[in-house]
Order: structure tokens, then C-alpha cells, then sequence
């Protein structure tokens, strides 16, 4: 077998080798013409009219709010890109849970939060036409987005349309953003900059901790009312040593989280140099970034080169070579691994002491990333009309985790891990332009064929054993370690894409433009007769500003109406759902045993959606004022799921496709220009009104999607209903036929449980008895960017918005959760707290009642970033040798308001459930400021 | 010119070498052991049968089941822990862990489906094994497919019958006669092809392997035991018969019974290996053998399973019963005895068939129609226990006589309950089982809440509805 492996990886090596060394030759070949030219026309102007470097991709026509320039984002720190353009870019949703750098945030276009399928709602996020990997590296758990430096990016754009999302085939359901980097093209000289900054990141607002008497008071209580043992409140360890926050191990603070938490510093380096001339152009970009997190030990370093060439081979003849190199390093706080595990209270105080609280000197946890970005570009005019362009590039990243727990704070065992993780994508993509006007009309034709490798592997390593002898704190294994303390695991996975496209768009009559779309992908993701799909689409933008009819209407400049329909697709990230699995199960008389583990579904196919979008485009008072509105459609049919297959089919359930899930939306924007006096003020408003809905869930979908529900929004939140508890066992209702109890998972409800409603009368709880009580979707989201500027002062101000949404806080006081084997021993008893509504879970072993605190609104508003800066006069920076320089000071997350939600941040959960140790909760964000210098030779 | 067209032509090449390649989607991925492309040769072909195996062995080992099911059950052997009032009052619908895995059928199905498995996929193998061997890995896993199939219905009574794999969709109970036909029927198809004895590559005989994979003894045990359950005694005593006529089964001396429950004797006819807790996975880790290990209760440390307090044993074993002093360790000054009939790391934990087992089943199927051949059979047995032989002065009925013989020499190895069914004596002999508990089918242990899920055609045993 693994003869036959070796062959099909060699083949698949010689495959890319062969087109790598195809594509040398075509660039060997054409550097070869480019000498032996005899006219080489090395005037500049010519070379910029025959190269024509636009963006043919754009969808965006004229001005757009679906383009983000770098400019706006140069000055602002930032570890993770995506949260730059959180209200920034419209119809773009974010959502920054975590105040930890370097961790990636819930991003989605099409639709929103829909967690638990969120894995596969992603963007495909392409930098320079290479489609990077976005899923955070599973050895380090960086976000790929923070490698880029926003100092380098030239503009960020959104492609959401069902033509452009056609393009992008079997990727493209869920939207496209094309980042492209910075280049010298501009530069009539060389030009140098440098952008320095630094800056205070401040504690944040911390939960309200109880100390000395009322801390003691409220453990009695729990204590007493718990029935539990001493270190074991509800099922949360606690070390007797730290149930008192007022021992010498707090250093005597009257709040322990002052240990957590202290301002820290962020500092960003940016060095630039970039230059254009006959010979083409290049720019260099190299960054440092260092952001210590307020949160002890959190915290990211970046480090990056890029560089951007182009080479002018001849006047026809194009080079384009780009380089991304970055190093990431990410601090991480264990006890955050392990949730917070401290006790809040209803009030929103908290009660104890984290029970992990370490020194950085004990843990190690290093986690860091290298990542390349490469790409070769060769385009060539053939004639004015044709153009032939090639492109070879590759995204790799390798990622690394090294770990180690001193017995001291891990129930006196060591835990040492080692993870390395590997991906690698290469790309080859050939196209061939054809542009002419026809009528004096444009046409523009272009033809396509890509090929996309990835290829995806890490190892892992990991042991646990006790602490040694006295010592509390071993850091060495000792020699008598065991095989059977060690884990250790292994993956390579590998997919290859491979696709044929087309994109015509002509200009049929005057103002009215039509273009078509079609891609032909085939993967290997999928099964052979389901693995080569079609995706076509229609679209077209009129211009009707200039017809007679309008003519009356001076304050209206221009008007564009827009219409797409089409299909595109959603791969699943996972490779190979389909295929059949065989497992070793152990051995029977030293031969090893194997036995099926999943079966094989030749029928899986790529879940296929539907796209369609009217917009409208106008503008008004000699274009001053630009407003767009876009309603779209994306209804995505037999999206998978694992199904549930009766217990006596003795394997894995496969997956299957059959979820139907329908989103709708409607991106408003608005901006305007004005000038009035010496004052500019450019203004944009966008918002996103935004539902989604379960439109078919097959009868054999596995309970893990239990949060689905036809008709429903997708990952809706529901709970079980209650009204009081039950004061004796007589009340609890008993099934007249079969004289059982109600129950919940076997469990009958006894004296103190809460009256939970039997929505369908069968005595028996399940999850057929919630109730949907919220979704954590905002009804709608967006953003308010505002610059102004001033005899060369200037002031930049984000605010994001976000109305509505649901999140569920989990009641600390009412928590009842037991052991299966202890039950209906007085184990269940109400703290004395009512809740409304309640989430019941179970195991092989606990059985746990959990009382909803309140169901809130995640409604708020944060002004995300406030910059104010000075452009130093240019005349008297010459005198000292400078072209242009500016300082500035800029401050992030500087408020939040407008909300009523209990906990720190409304956008702090990631599943919209606050839960009561705030497991699912990020470390709280915080305000930073920073004071910065730019100054350009 | 010229150089475009070069050009055109290599990416046209690029293209096109491109499209040829089908490779280009026929990417492996190693995570994955591809069914399609593994069974191969004679040693997937044994890799899967051993996978059968050890999925037999989870179905009836995982946490000592096989004693939990008839010993403990029938009270012979005593649970420490939370369980033993459930144990004790009848709750078999309790929700205490160990109850919830009982009540479950899944690991059963998990065994029979790698069977299908089995029988779908060596037969098609076709280089690389011999024919004989295909047939004969078919024979040993219809033998443990029959094996699993007669243990569901000992326990659960009409079972869901899955033949093949192909077939995913809810199937409903079958009737239990059904589905023990369609075992006899496995085995008559495998007793055709499974050797009396195997091998080892040199010609000799391999006493292990024999005693721990099916062979035609096995077949033959499973044979009787199926008609006696059914109630077919003359089909049973056709099997014992067969069984004996093999000759390769003998009763041991009782000084050397010990090895016997380690299953390294001539008496030993099947039983399953134990599980090698550093190859076996974790998830069904055999931490849990009850006979393996001493539990913290109640502040003091006590073996997780008890035999019979020290009145019971010797109202069970008289003085001159050899058995008495290998099942038990008896202090008579302390009047206190100590199980240690098996232990945790028995080499076969329970002797599963053993010559004893099926000498009573001959016994016990010619007690009516030919009571001098059932005395024989008997007489075997207690001969070698160092007994005096069947007296109806001394040792009452005859069919009373059988029962207590089999209670005593086939103590604690997963017979008791089922076979106080068989007699009928399930209400005279088990605490809080009274006569209309038995008509209302206690017997039959609840089908657990699992699998009713995504299956509206499994009904629950009525007694526990």
C-alpha cells in the first residue's frame, strides 16, 4: 500500500514540477525576447499605456463601497487584519470576541454568525490573486490575516455579486476579498518612509471581585446549599488554598485580577522603499509590530518583508514577482486554556480567584508561525487586443506550538506538548485577454485555466506524568516514563483543484453592460461523479444618469442599476468527507485488528448555492454624495451535515448533503465630500440589514446540529422553559400510562428541580421541548467612517454599530449538575435563584441543569478607532531633506455605548451564550493609544 | 511570431497535460485507510477477521458484561459499588453508567457489521490468499456473527437481523426465532469449512489458537447451545453428540481445573483472548474487568465483584467437591471465603464453551426423552469433581440435580441466569423475581434510549414500557 502511495505522491510532485519548470521556461523564454529585441521601446509613457494594469476582475464599477484603501488603514496598530475592516467595509460582518492578538475573529459575508456550521461560512480571501489558507494554523492557532501588515496593503476589496462569485466556482458561495499589496508604480523617484508608532494598551474594565466577609459569606452559602465537597462548588475544582482571594498568594491584593491584567505597549516599525522607472517598479516593505496584550503574557509579535517588482521585460513583455516573508510569534495566557474558570456572579462580580495562576517563568507556550508568499506573474500583450498572463505562486505556512505545565498547577502532573503544522498551496493560473471596442463599445474577453494544490500536515506530540518526589515542580522526564503517557498523532491531507473559467462583458447598447460568467471546477474533494461542477452567471450594470428622461434632475450625476443571478459553490474545508475509513481496533492473538469506520458516499457533492443581487448605484450633487443600496439572495441547497443512522449499522454516520439554508440581506451605503471653507470632510455610512433562515433539514440530522430548526435562523439559541421549582416530589408530573416521572435523559425530576415545561406533553425532556428564545444574529450591523481634514490637521473617527442579536447569560446561582451515579440522592437543589429558561446538557456521567440568567441584547456601539493627526508643512520639510511627514495620535476601542449587556463586551462570546465560568468567552478587549511619526525622503 | 506561438503552444501544453492527468484527483489521503484499496491480500484479509474478533470481544467483555448479564444478575456473584441495589431490586432501566452500557446493543452491532464486512469483501480478494483461506475466514466470522446474534437474544430477545452492510436504513426486531435460525444456519455453512484443529506452519497442532478462534468444536458448542435455548433439545444432543464424537475434548483433573479458566486445557473448547491494554485503544480500555480490581468503597478497599459468603459455598460444594478449594479460597477457622475462581488476567477470561458446559447441555437435553444417558453425561462431570455419582435418594430430581451441577461447576463464567431461564426456575432461584414478573418478561433486559434514535420501528420489551 504504501508502495502504491509513494507513486501517486512522486506523480503528483512531477505533475507541479512540471508545470513550475513550464512556466521557468515560458519566463526564460520570454527574458530571452525581451534581450534580443532589437527596438526595445523604453519610453515610460508607452509602457503605461499598453500595460494597462486595472483590475479586470472588479466588479466595481466607479466609485464603491466595497473597497477599502490602505491609506485609511496604514497609521492604526493592528494584529488581525479582519477587525480593521470591521464597519469599515461594507457588508463585511465581524465579530471581535477576544482581546488576545493574533486570534482570529468571526468574519462572514454572505451571512452571519453561523456557528455550528461557521467553519465552512468563511470569505475566500485571496492576497494578489494567491488564495491563502484563512483557517487559523492547528499547531499555533495564529490567524493567518495577522501576517499582513496593513502599512503594505494598496487597497482591500469585497466581491460579493453573483457574477464574481460565479468566478470564483466552487469557492465562491461565501464571498471574495481580494486584498492586493502595496507597489512603486506611482514613484516618479525612490521614496523612503517611515512610520513608527507606539503606544499604551490599558487595563480593561475587569469584573467586580468580592473579597474578605462577603466573599466568605457567599462560599458558606454555596457550600450549604450545594451539598458539595469543600474545593468542589458545582462541579468547579477549586484548590483549598485559593477559595479565599485574600491569602498571602494574592500578594493580599483586594483584587486578584490586578495580577492578570496591567498596561502594556505596542510599537510598530514600518519601513518603505519604492521606486518606478522605465525598468518597471518595485517596492519593499519591511514591518515590526509588537503588541503585549493588557492580559499578562498575551500578547503578538510580527516581523515581515515584502517585496513588489515589476520588470518592464519590453514594452509588451511583463515580470512580476512578489514575496511575502513574515515570522509570528504569539504569547498565550494557560489559564485562559482552561477557561477562566472563576466564578462570576449574577451581579456581574466575581466571586473567586482564577484557580490557575502562573508566573511566565513556569509555562512555556510558545506558539509561532513562518509564512511565505510567493508569487511569479508573467503577462504578455500579444497584440492591443490580446493578452496573455501567467501566474505561479504559493501560500505556505508552517506553524509551530511548544507547550509545558509544571506540575504546580496541573493537579501535579506535567504536561509537555510539541505541534508542528505545514500547509502548502501553489497555484498556476493562465489566462488569455481579449479586449477590443466594438462600436466604440468595449469587449473584453477572458479565458482561463488554474490549478490549485494544497497540501496540509502536522504532527503532535504530547505526555503527561506525575510530578516526582517532593518537588512540586519537575521540568524533566524521568527515565522510567511510560509508553502510555505519551500521545502522539499525525495527519497529512491533500486536495487539488482544477478549473476552467470564462468572463465576457460587453457594452450591448449605450450605458448598458452585460457579462457572463462560467467556471468549470473539478476537485478532489469529492467523489468522481460528483467532482466537476458548473457554475455559470448573468449580470449586468446600466447606467441610466445620462437618458433623456432623467435629464431634469440636475442634483443626480450618475445612476447605475445592477442585476446578477448565478450558481457558485461551498467545498467543505475538510478533504475526503466522503471516502470509506479503516481503523485498527486492537489486536486479537498478536494480529492486529482493523475495522470499518465510515463508509463510503459516492453521492456527496459540493453543496451549490444560489445567488442573485439588484443594486443601485447613484449619485448625487455633482457627485458629492454617493448612496448604494443591494439587496441579495443566497440560497444554498444540500449543504452536509452527518447524519444519524440507527445504532445497529455499527459504523461512523457519513456525511450527506440535504440542509437548505437561505440568506438575505440588503447592504446600504452612503457617503459623501464635502468642502466647506478650508474644511474637508469625507463621510461614509454603511449597514447591513441581514436574516437567515433554515430552509430544509433532513429527518436524519444528528442532534450535534440541534440548533436548527426549518424556518428558523441558522444557529438559533434555545432553551427549555421553566416556572419555579418543584417543592416536593409529589408535584412533578407523572405519565398516566406508563407512571413514570417526567424526566430528562433518564433522569426524573425530583423535590427542588426546576418546573420545566413539557412543550409536548411525552413526560420525557428533550430537545424537541425547547423553545427558541433568540438568535445571535443582529438584526442589522455597520459602520460610520468620518475624515476630516484641516490646514493639514486631520481627524479620522470609526464607530461600528450592532442592533439586536441575542446572547444567553447563564445564572451562576442556579446550577444544578450532578453525577449520573448520585442521582435522586439530594444532589439537585436550587440555590434558592428562579430562572426563566434553562439549558440541560448530559454525559456518560453529569447530568447538568443550567438556569439562564436573562436573554440580552448584544446591541452597541464602539468607536473602533479615533486617530487626529498633523501634516508637517511640506516647504519646511524640504528645507531639512524630507518630502512629507506627519505625526499622529491614534486610540483604539476607545468606547463603547449604547449597550445593556451584563458582561464586559457584547461581542466577548463567540456562541452568543455567556456562559457561567466563561468558557466560551474571549479575554476582555481593551483601550489603547498610540502616538506616532511618519516622515518620507 | 514564432516565439508567441512556442509560447501559446507550452501553455496550451500546461493545459492539456493538466486535463489528461486524472491522478491530478485521485489524491490519497493518509488519514484515511481507503476500504475500496485495502483488502488486498491474505493479510488485510486476517487484519479484518481479527478486527471481528476484538469487536466480539468488546461486545461481550467491555466491563465484564458476559457476568454481569447472567452471574451477577442471578446473584451468584455480589457488584460493590452504586450498582448493587439496581442490581439487587431489578432495575435494569436504571441510569447509572454501568446499566446504560448494558441496555445498549451498539457494541453488538459494531462486531456484526465488521463481519458483514468481512464476508463482503475477502471473497472478492483475488491474489495474494489461497481459496481455503477466504473460506475459511468467512467460516470464522459467520461463527462470530451466530455467536453475537445468540448472545442478543439471550439478552434482549427479538433483535434488529442485519445481514449485510449495504443496508443503512432502520431495520424493526426480528423474531427471535428468525434470528436464531439464521445463526444455525451460519453455523451448519461454517462447521463445513472450520478445522477441528489448527495448525501451526509446521504441521503441529496449535492448541491456543484453536481454543481461541472458532473451530468445528466451537460451531458445535454454539450448535447446542442455540437448540437448547430454543427448546430443541434432539438438535441439541445431535450437536453434543457430534462434539464428543470429535475426540478431542476431555474433562481435566480437578487438581489441574485451574487451568482450565485460563483456557490452556484439552477441556477448553472456545473462549475469547483478553485484550492488550497497550494495543487496544483507549475508548474501550479493559480497565474496566470487574475481576481485575480493588475499588475504594465506603472508605475501605473491596474487590469490585464477590462470590457467595462462606454459608453459601459450602451449601453449594459438599466437603468432597474438588471444585470447591479452585473457585474459592476457603478460611474455615474465619469462616470467610474469597473468589478467585477468575481473575483479571485470566488468559481466557471465561471459559465460554469448555467440555463440563456441554456434557450438562447433553445432560440436560436427555433428561426427559433418555434419563440413563443424562445420568451418564452428569456422572462425568461429578466424577471429576471427585463427587459420588447421581443418587435420586441424595440428590433429588434428576433435572434438579442437572441445574445445581450446572450452577456449581459452571460458577461465575457467564451461564447462570441463562441457564435458570432455560429450566424455567428464574423466579424459585433470583430475589425480587416473582412468577408474574417472569410472565410480564422481565427476563429480557430494556432496549436502551439510543436506539430508538432515527429508528421508529424499535419497539420496547414490554416490561420495561
Amino acid at each position: 500500500m504504501t508502495k502504491i502511495l509513494r507513486s501517486k505522491t512522486k506523480l503528483r510532485f512531477r505533475l507541479l514540477a512540471c508545470l513550475i519548470l513550464l512556466q521557468c521556461a515560458l519566463a526564460a523564454n520570454t527574458w530571452s525576447i525581451g534581450r534580443h529585441v532589437t527596438k526595445i521601446d523604453r519610453e515610460l509613457k508607452d509602457v503605461a499605456i499598453l500595460e494597462n494594469d486595472s483590475i479586470p476582475e472588479s466588479e466595481n464599477h466607479g466609485i464603491n463601497h466595497k473597497i477599502v484603501k490602505g491609506r485609511d488603514l496604514q497609521d492604526i496598530p493592528a494584529a488581525d487584519l479582519e477587525n480593521l475592516l470591521q464597519g469599515r467595509l461594507s457588508g463585511f460582518f465581524v465579530q471581535n470576541w477576544t482581546g488576545s492578538p493574533g486570534v482570529q475573529s468571526i468574519m462572514s459575508v454572505t451571512s452571519v454568525n453561523t456557528l455550528p456550521l461557521n467553519i465552512d461560512n468563511k470569505p475566500l480571501i485571496l492576497i494578489n490573486d494567491i488564495p491563502i489558507y484563512l483557517d487559523p494554523s492547528m499547531a499555533s492557532r495564529i490567524n493567518p490575516l495577522s501576517q499582513v501588515s496593513p502599512e503594505n496593503i494598496e487597497s482591500i476589496e469585497l466581491l460579493n455579486r453573483a457574477t464574481s462569485l460565479a468566478l470564483y466556482g466552487a469557492r465562491g458561495s461565501n464571498g471574495v476579498i481580494r486584498i492586493t499589496t502595496r507597489d512603486g508604480s506611482g514613484f516618479d523617484r525612490t521614496r523612503i518612509s517611515l512610520n513608527v508608532s507606539g503606544g499604551v494598551n490599558f487595563e480593561p474594565q475587569l469584573r467586580q471581585t468580592i473579597s474578605g466577609n462577603q466573599e466568605r459569606i457567599r462560599l458558606r452559602r454555596l457550600y450549604d446549599k450545594a451539598l458539595v465537597l469543600p474545593g468542589d462548588v458545582n462541579g468547579i475544582t477549586l484548590p483549598p488554598a485559593l477559595t479565599d482571594s485574600l491569602n498571602s498568594f494574592y500578594g493580599f491584593k483586594s483584587d486578584w485580577q490586578e495580577q492578570d491584567y496591567e498596561p502594556k505597549l505596542t510599537q510598530n516599525y514600518n519601513l518603505n522603499i519604492g521606486n518606478s522607472g522605465v525598468y518597471g517598479h518595485y517596492f519593499l516593505h519591511l514591518g515590526y509590530y509588537n503588541e503585549e496584550s493588557s492580559r499578562v503574557d498575551v500578547g503578538l509579535k510580527r516581523y515581515n518583508l515584502n517585496l513588489n517588482t515589476r520588470y518592464n521585460v519590453t514594452n509588451r513583455l511583463f515580470l512580476d514577482v512578489y514575496l511575502h516573508a513574515g515570522l509570528i510569534k504569539r504569547g498565550n495566557a494557560v489559564s485562559n486554556l482552561f477557561s477562566h474558570s472563576f466564578f462570576p456572579q449574577n451581579d456581574n462580580s466575581t466571586l473567586f480567584p482564577p484557580t490557575i495562576f502562573i508566573d511566565d517563568d513556569e509555562v512555556r507556550d510558545e506558539n509561532t508561525n513562518n509564512h511565505i508568499i510567493y508569487s511569479t506573474r508573467i503577462k504578455y500583450n500579444l497584440t492591443d487586443h490580446i493578452k496573455l498572463k501567467s501566474l505561479v505562486g504559493l501560500d505556505y505556512e508552517t506553524g509551530r506550538r511548544d507547550f509545558f505545565l509544571p506540575s504546580t498547577i496541573n493537579n501535579g502532573e506535567i504536561f509537555t506538548s510539541s505541534f508542528t503544522s505545514r500547509r502548502l498551496r501553489i497555484i498556476n493560473e493562465n489566462t488569455i485577454n481579449y479586449f477590443r471596442n466594438i462600436n466604440n463599445r468595449p469587449l473584453n474577453f477572458t479565458l482561463g485555466q488554474s490549478i490549485i494544490a494544497s497540501d496540509l500536515q502536522f504532527t503532535e506530540v504530547s505526555a503527561t506524568r506525575d510530578g516526582e518526589g517532593t518537588s512540586n515542580f519537575v521540568k524533566t522526564i524521568g527515565d522510567n516514563f511510560s509508553l502510555q503517557d505519551i500521545d502522539a498523532g499525525s495527519f497529512l491531507s491533500k486536495n487539488n483543484l482544477f478549473s476552467f473559467f470564462a468572463d465576457i462583458d460587453y457594452e450591448v447598447i449605450n450605458g448598458l453592460t452585460l457579462r457572463g460568467v462560467v467556471r468549470l471546477d473539478g476537485t478532489s474533494k469529492l467523489p468522481k461523479d460528483e467532482r466537476w461542477g458548473v457554475y455559470p452567471a448573468l449580470g449586468m450594470d446600466w447606467k441610466f444618469g445620462g437618458i433623456d428622461l432623467l435629464s431634469g434632475l440636475t442634483w443626480l450625476s450618475s445612476a447605475t442599476l445592477s442585476a446578477d443571478f448565478g450558481w457558485s459553490g461551498t467545498l467543505p474545508v475538510e478533504d475526503h468527507l466522503w471516502k470509506s475509513d479503516i481503523r485498527t481496533v486492537g489486536d486479537y492473538g498478536g494480529i492486529t485488528g482493523v475495522t470499518r469506520y465510515a463508509r463510503r458516499n459516492d453521492s456527496f457533492t459540493n453543496p451549490k448555492s444560489t445567488n442573485a443581487n439588484v443594486g443601485l448605484n447613484i449619485g448625487l450633487l455633482q457627485n458629492k454624495v454617493f448612496a448604494s443600496a443591494e439587496y441579495f439572495i443566497n440560497d444554498v441547497e444540500d449543504y452536509y451535515y452527518q447524519a444519524l443512522l440507527p445504532n445497529t449499522v455499527g459504523f461512523s454516520p457519513e456525511f450527506k448533503n440535504g440542509i437548505g439554508m437561505k440568506t438575505t440581506g440588503l447592504n446600504f451605503s452612503l457617503s459623501s465630500q464635502f468642502k466647506i471653507g478650508g474644511l474637508l470632510w469625507h463621510a461614509q455610512l454603511n449597514t447591513s440589514i441581514i436574516s437567515n433562515e433554515v430552509t430544509a433539514l433532513p429527518s436524519d440530522v444528528s442532534p450535534q446540529y440541534g440548533s436548527l430548526t426549518v424556518g428558523k435562523p441558522i444557529n438559533g439559541l434555545y432553551a427549555f422553559a421553566a416556572d419555579g421549582h418543584y417543592a416536593n416530589d409529589a408535584e412533578v408530573p407523572v405519565n398516566p400510562k406508563t407512571g413514570k416521572k417526567l424526566s430528562f435523559s433518564g433522569v426524573e425530576f425530583t423535590e427542588g428541580m426546576p418546573k420545566i415545561l413539557d412543550k409536548n406533553g411525552d413526560y420525557i425532556l428533550d430537545q424537541n421541548d425547547r423553545f427558541f428564545v433568540g438568535s445571535p444574529q443582529p438584526d442589522f450591523y455597520g459602520g460610520f467612517a468620518n475624515h476630516f481634514e484641516f490646514k493639514g490637521f486631520y481627524l479620522d473617527a470609526l464607530f461600528s454599530f450592532f442592533y439586536g442579536g441575542n446572547i444567553l447569560t447563564e445564572s451562576v446561582e442556579n446550577r444544578l449538575t450532578s453525577n449520573m451515579n448520585e442521582l435522586n440522592r439530594g444532589m439537585f437543589q436550587s440555590l434558592g435563584v428562579e430562572s426563566n429558561y434553562y439549558l440541560m446538557n448530559t454525559d456518560d456521567n453529569h447530568v447538568s441543569i443550567q438556569g439562564i440568567a436573562k436573554v440580552e441584547e448584544a446591541t452597541h456601539m464602539r468607536l473602533n478607532n479615533l486617530t487626529v493627526g498633523y501634516r508637517l508643512n511640506e516647504a519646511t520639510l524640504s528645507k531639512l531633506g524630507f518630502s512629507q511627514g506627519r505625526i499622529y495620535v491614534t486610540g483604539q476601542n476607545l468606547f463603547v455605548g449604547g449597550s445593556s449587556y451584563s458582561g464586559l463586551d457584547p461581542e466577548e462570546n463567540w456562541n452568543a451564550i455567556n456562559r457561567f465560568d466563561l468558557s466560551t468567552t474571549g479575554i476582555p478587549r481593551y483601550k489603547s493609544v498610540s502616538l506616532g511619526v511618519s516622515i518620507g525622503l | 511570431m514564432k516565439n508567441l506561438l512556442v509560447q501559446i503552444s507550452l501553455v496550451a501544453c500546461v493545459i492539456f497535460f493538466a486535463m489528461s492527468c486524472d491522478d491530478l484527483f485521485e489524491v490519497n489521503d493518509l488519514t484515511k485507510g481507503e476500504e475500496e484499496s485495502f483488502f488486498k491480500d491474505r493479510e488485510t484479509a486476517e487484519m479484518s477477521v481479527s478486527g471481528a474478533y476484538v469487536l466480539a470481544r468488546r461486545a461481550v467483555m467491555t466491563g465484564s458484561s458476559w457476568a454481569l448479564y447472567s452471574d451477577v444478575r442471578s446473584g451468584l456473584l455480589k457488584i460493590n459499588g452504586p450498582e448493587l441495589e439496581d442490581f439487587y431490586n431489578q432495575r435494569l432501566n436504571s441510569n447509572q453508567a454501568m446499566f446504560k452500557n448494558l441496555q445498549d446493543w451498539e457494541r453488538f452491532y459494531k462486531a456484526i457489521t465488521q463481519c458483514n464486512v468481512v464476508m463482503e469483501q475477502v471473497p472478492k480478494i483475488e491474489e495474494f490468499i489461497k481459496e481455503e483461506e477466504k473460506s475459511r475466514f468467512v467460516a470464522e466470522v459467520k461463527f462470530i456473527r451466530a455467536f453475537l446474534y445468540f448472545n442478543m437474544v439471550r439478552i434482549w430477545g427479538d433483535v434488529p437481523l442485519v445481514t449485510n452492510t449495504s443496508e443503512i436504513d432502520p431495520l424493526p426486531r426480528q423474531d427471535q426465532t428468525e434470528v436464531l435460525g439464521f445463526a444455525i444456519k451460519d453455523l451448519t455453512e461454517a462447521l463445513e469449512v472450520l478445522p477441528a484443529v489448527y495448525t501451526t506452519p509446521t504441521g503441529l497442532e496449535d492448541k491456543f489458537t484453536t481454543r481461541s478462534r472458532a473451530s468445528k468444536g466451537a460451531c458445535l458448542a454454539l450448535m447446542a447451545h442455540i437448540h437448547a435455548w430454543a427448546g430443541n433439545y434432539t438438535l441439541s444432543l445431535e450437536a453434543v453428540n457430534s462434539l464428543v464424537a470429535l475426540d478431542l475434548y476431555e474433562l481435566t483433573p480437578v487438581e489441574l481445573l485451574q487451568n482450565a479458566f485460563e483456557g490452556i486445557t484439552n477441556e477448553n473448547i472456545f473462549g475469547l483472548l483478553p485484550a492488550d491494554d497497550f494495543n487496544d485503544d483507549f475508548e474501550f480500555s479493559t480497565e474496566d474487568n470487574l475481576f481485575d480490581q480493588d475499588i475504594a468503597f465506603n472508605g475501605k478497599v473491596l474487590p469490585r465483584v464477590e462470590g457467595l459468603s462462606y454459608a453459601d459455598v459450602n451449601a453449594l460444594y459438599s466437603g468432597s467437591d474438588g471444585r470447591k478449594a479452585k473457585y474459592f479460597e476457603v478460611n474455615d477457622v474465619e469462616e470467610t471465603v474469597r473468589f478467585r475462581k477468575i481473575t483479571g488476567n485470566s488468559m481466557i477470561n471465561s471459559g465460554f464453551f469448555r467440555y463440563a458446559d456441554i456434557l450438562l447441555l447433553g445432560a440436560e437435553a436427555t433428561v426427559t426423552a433418555d434419563p440413563a444417558t443424562a445420568i451418564a453425561f452428569l456422572n462425568q462431570v461429578r466424577t471429576r469433581a471427585g463427587l459420588a455419582e447421581y443418587d435420586v435418594t441424595v440428590d433429588g430430581a434428576l433435572e434438579d440435580a442437572i441445574l445445581t451441577e450446572r450452577r456449581r461447576e459452571l460458577y461465575a463464567e457467564g451461564h447462570d441466569f441463562f441457564d435458570l431461564v432455560r429450566f424455567g426456575r428464574v423466579s424459585e432461584k433470583v430475589a425480587n423475581i416473582s412468577p408474574a414478573d417472569v410472565r410480564d418478561g422481565i427476563i429480557l433486559w430494556p432496549v436502551s434510549s439510543e436506539s430508538f434514535l432515527n429508528n421508529s420501528m424499535i419497539v420496547q420489551n414490554p416490561f420495561w414500557n
